[in-house]
């Protein structure tokens, strides 16, 4: 790797050349241990996927992107799924994160313990949360149903809803454990954001006789835009990428009605034995990915250097 | 303020309920998870259920399995994340941009795909079975959002504290080591906590790269209880109760460090 | 129940015999490369000294009660055998395939692993080794009943593995909610009319009781056992052995009715869980010994699994035949467990004598205890196996059960199966017609196999 040493801290102009050749190793070693590790453990792997999404039967071929895109009626089903359920997710995340980072930003007795409580849900080892809610979802012993039954949502007559069931609702219960999933991780990155806004703006405002609504557009959303930005995207990929939830909830079915890509590349990968149909699909999902990812690095990297 | 707490309130228990019916559950006698109407405490508490848990499986070790892994990824993907954050913070080099994007992009592969590569690779370097593979998958996943976290809050830190301990004769290493890494605490607190839970909750990669009872993590020992010809739904909900309240007895411990953690350090807007 | 000496007989000489003898004569016409080289582990016998640890994959031991007696059978093997040493790795059910194809793509199999998903993923990964020049070097090809080493042969009669249980399906019913509905428990219902009388009598939605449990998360498979007594065409694919072309039938008539039936039980009579779809094997497990279904088809291993789940269930539970259209004796499909050696093993001497171990020298204990059904012919006589009550009932469907050459040899299987569930789910939920569900899935085969399968059927 070169360096170019014009911002360097380390090497200024006048430094004598035996420091500048020195300097230009520092850079270097720093980022070393982890470009090493990523090359290793990610580009490598995502390259070889490449590959192997080329190649069919032993020969190069596009073939595979061709089954994907139009003769594989599930992935198409997968695509649509999967956009639905990361767009509600990371709405419903992040509407409830910010409103919940808000709230613990405010005075109130036992605010630590409470902050924690709060991020529960993000404690669960991977499956628990799909066990959990799978449990209390069940169409005959789940507690969802038992408390509409109680509060007199169903008449006693009424069958159980079978939420993981019936297709119109199978794709809804994995968003709503996603959502609660995942909205600690929101709240947390927003609570953080919260905290380095200005308090002296919002004294200033208040001897302006704004009011709390007039100082929550004009100050507290403009500043935590940044912020907003890197949650959001890591909400998305976060939800576009989920597997566990949804496997262990639904499978994917019924009915294919909860089928997302993860679970897709799951099943050619682990189930069908289809390696390189399996590393197509995941180098579509990475596309589809990076488009994001690529926006927000090109707006950061612009703003920071500009 | 009775407003606000009404609200705390409110948000809370949606929140907290999935984790208080997996109490409920798991004190519950096999029966009666499966009788109608469904009861919202157990009419038995069975306490016994605990203790079956451990006495089927070796949760003990699993979860020091757990802890050990969680730790040592913490350690070196943290330490590995600032040192390099620090890198990218304070250099300009040709294709940083590049990197920088591709290590947030990197991210967005699915995970699912990497589980066979990585056991090709633990199996060349002989490293099947043991901590070390685990701990460098852990490591790896969450080195791109720790990467940016940290760099972010290197960029916050003024670059006349490194100088000056440069004009001083240090190197750029021990001026990283003594002079900043302190000062960015709070970055390193929410990078562990970030790191530790991918570790201790992860369980794909946990599957597929342990084989045997010395190195599995929980999260495994968790879903072996779902079963193939029976589920008993008690026994599975006292292990998930087993698997997550070590780590809320933490957080409740340390919660205030913990805490100061994750709002002061993370990712600056 | 009359005796039951000359079926067993039966069981282990005639019946499958026809079907086993034709994939044994094919066997025999293959040369075998594997078996002609000299194996690289005979001569030394200082190597014998050191220990040899063999790693066995399973999820049985997860389970109860196979797990403590496989444990068991596993601990005498060790006190039997200081030179080896059993390392377990267990997995858990549903990720068997998962670590499976991780250990093949890795090329690092253990000695011994588990065929939870059927010998064709095994065949898909070749992950399994050839034993057949072993099997019939100890002569054991005539010690387990046919049927049952049937499932571990692939299409050219190599034996991949050794059954370690298996057995067809019948009808479970409870006792106690026979007769809180007035109906006589010694007369279960034989044909599908009088199935769908006994479930509606059975059947009291308020008291969250159905008279019937079926599958419709997983294990949808059992909706072969009534295609098969449908009607000649009642299939999922036909296998024609001359051609290699598998004939397409899940859209046949016979098919199609037998689906509707099902799917009217649910729709129309409503004797059915109104989750059903969501219900996987161990929720209808749960809700038969939770009380809330009253009728369920599955195999030997479900009695003491029943009594496992609820032990207050003991003498409240029986079996009769599976049910068919006119009362008939029934063709059903025959599943096995089978477990086979790990192509990779540098121990084959060893691994061979462990799996003999559990799945034919010790089958006999293993089949008693566990009440899992028994794959060799010795475990027949055995009498706490010829006595028990529950078993003989699946010994005698045993006599005229099938193994599907689909699920054993066709490497496609698993995604065949997953085109095939939705569509079932489909149907049984009532989101598509049963023609036009079958017909779907019919297509879908087609897509999949391509030249080497046939519609017989039209799909539209």
């Amino acid at each position: 790797m070169s360096t170019t040493t014009t911002q360097s801290v380390a090497a200024t102009a006048q430094a004598p050349a035996r420091r500048r050749t020195k300097a230009r190793i520092h850079p270097f070693l720093f980022v070393l241990p982890s470009v090493v590790m990523l090359v290793l453990l990610l580009v490598l792997p995502i390259g070889q996927a490449f590959i192997d999404s080329l190649r069919v039967d032993g020969s190069w071929s596009f073939d595979n992107y061709v089954r994907a895109i139009r003769r594989d009626h599930l992935a198409r089903i997968a695509i649509k799924h999967t956009f639905i359920f990361a767009a509600v997710s990371v709405a419903g995340q992040y509407l409830i994160g910010f409103a919940v980072a808000l709230l613990l930003n405010e005075r109130l007795p036992a605010r630590g313990l409470i902050r924690v409580l709060f991020i529960v849900p993000w404690m669960f080892p991977a499956v628990v949360p799909g066990i959990v809610w799978r449990w209390m979802f069940d169409g005959l012993y789940g507690v969802i149903n038992e408390v509409l039954y109680r509060i007199g949502y169903y008449a006693e007559t009424d069958p159980p809803i079978a939420w993981l069931g019936q297709t119109s609702t199978a794709l809804p219960a994995t968003i709503v454990a996603n959502i609660w999933r995942g909205f600690p991780f929101i709240m947390v990155l927003l609570l953080a954001g919260l905290q380095a806004v200005n308090s002296e703006l919002y004294e200033a405002a208040a001897v302006d006789g704004a009011n709390v609504w007039r100082r929550f557009w004009d100050i507290t959303l403009p500043a935590m835009l940044g912020i907003s930005y890197v949650a959001l995207l890591l909400a998305w990929i976060g939800s576009f990428m989920n597997f566990a939830i949804v496997q262990v909830m639904t499978a994917g079915g019924p009915a294919n009605s909860s089928e997302v890509f993860a679970t897709l590349i799951y099943k050619n990968a682990f189930l069908y034995a289809d390696a390189n149909y399996a590393a197509t699909l995941g180098i579509i999902l990475l596309a589809l990915l990076m488009i994001p990812g690529a926006l927000y690095v090109r707006s950061t990297l612009n703003k920071g250097h500009a | 303020m009775a407003l606000k707490l009404a609200l705390v309130v409110l948000f809370l228990i949606p929140t907290l309920f999935p984790m208080f019916w997996i109490v409920v559950s798991s004190l519950k006698s096999n029966a009666e998870t499966h009788t109608l109407p469904v009861t919202f405490l157990p009419t038995e508490w069975v306490w016994e259920n605990y203790k079956e848990v451990f006495e089927r499986r070796n949760f003990g070790r699993y979860l020091f399995n757990a802890a050990t892994v969680a730790i040592a990824t913490t350690a070196w993907g943290v330490l590995v994340a600032a040192w390099s954050g620090y890198g990218f913070a304070r250099y300009d080099f040709r294709f940083k941009p590049a990197i920088m994007a591709f290590v947030l992009v990197a991210q967005s592969f699915p995970r699912i795909l990497l589980i066979i590569p990585y056991f090709q690779f633990a199996n060349r370097f002989d490293l099947k079975d043991t901590y070390i593979a685990l701990i460098l998958a852990y490591s790896t996943f969450i080195q791109p959002l720790c990467l940016w976290i940290m760099k972010e809050y290197f960029e916050q830190i003024p670059r006349e504290l490194d100088e000056a301990a440069l004009v001083d004769g240090a190197s750029p290493y021990r001026a990283f080591w003594d002079i900043i890494l302190p000062l960015a605490r709070p970055a390193l607190g929410a990078t562990a906590i970030i790191g530790f839970l991918t570790a201790w909750n992860e369980y794909e990669f946990a599957l597929v790269l342990t084989s045997t009872e010395r190195v599995r993590t929980i999260s495994v020992a968790v879903a072996s209880f779902i079963g193939e010809f029976t589920t008993e739904w008690n026994l599975v909900m006292a292990a998930a109760a087993i698997a997550t309240m070590p780590l809320v007895i933490v957080f409740l411990f340390f919660q205030k460090q913990l805490m100061h953690g994750l709002t002061g350090g993370a990712v600056k807007g | 129940m009359p005796k039951g000496v000359t079926r067993r007989d039966l069981l282990k000489t005639g019946a499958a015999a026809a079907a086993g003898a034709a994939v044994a004569a094919g066997a025999a016409l293959v040369p075998n490369a594997a078996s002609a080289a000299p194996s690289p582990r005979r001569a030394p016998y200082v190597r014998r000294q050191e220990t040899v640890t063999l790693r066995f994959m399973t999820h049985n031991t997860l389970e109860k009660p196979a797990g403590d007696v496989l444990k068991e059978m596993i601990a005498e093997f060790e006190a039997e055998n200081p030179n080896i040493k059993i390392q377990l790795d267990e997995v858990p059910n549903a990720d068997v395939l998962t670590k499976l194809t991780a250990y093949a793509e890795g090329n690092d199999l253990p000695d011994i692993i588990d065929g939870q998903f059927g010998l064709s993923s095994f065949i898909s990964l070749n992950a399994a080794l050839d034993i057949t020049d072993r099997i019939d070097a100890e002569g054991l090809r005539d010690s387990f009943i046919p049927v049952a080493l049937q499932a571990a042969m692939d299409s050219e009669g190599r034996i991949l593995g050794m059954p370690l249980y298996t057995g067809t399906d019948a009808l479970y019913y409870r006792i106690d909610h026979f007769e809180e509905a007035g109906l006589d428990p010694n007369s279960p219902p034989r044909t599908w009319d009088e199935l769908v009388e006994v479930a509606k009598a059975l059947t009291n939605p308020r008291a969250g009781r159905y008279g019937f449990g079926m599958y419709g998360k997983t294990h949808t498979q059992r909706v072969i056992h009534f295609m098969q007594n449908n009607g000649p065409d009642g299939e999922m694919l036909r296998l024609d052995r001359e051609s290699g072309i598998w004939t397409i039938l899940c859209n046949s008539p016979d098919s199609i009715g037998a689906v509707q039936y099902l799917v009217d039980l649910a729709l129309v009579h409503k004797v059915v869980p109104p989750n059903v779809v969501e219900m996987d094997y161990p929720a209808n497990v749960s809700a038969f010994a939770g009380g809330n279904i009253s009728m369920l088809t599955t195999g030997p291993w479900g009695a003491q699994t029943f009594i496992g789940t609820n032990p207050e269930l003991e003498g409240k539970f029986a079996v009769a035949i599976h049910p068919t259209p006119d009362g008939s004796t029934p063709k059903l499909r025959q599943g096995s467990l089978v477990y086979a050696i790990g192509r990779t093993t540098k121990y084959p001497d060893e691994a061979f004598k462990f799996l003999k171990w559990i799945a034919h020298d010790r089958q006999s204990y293993f089949a008693a205890k566990a009440g899992y059904g028994p794959t060799t012919k010795a475990a027949l006589e055995d009498p706490a196996i010829a006595e028990d009550p529950f078993l003989s009932v699946f010994l005698e469907q045993s006599l005229t059960a099938v193994v599907e050459p689909y699920e054993v040899e066709l490497p496609e299987w698993n995604r065949i199966k997953d085109l095939f569930d939705p569509e079932w789910q489909a149907a049984l939920i009532g989101d598509k017609d049963v023609t036009t569900a079958m017909n779907t899935a019919a297509q879908h085969f087609k897509d999949v196999l391509g030249d080497r399968a046939e519609l017989k059927y039209p799909v539209s």
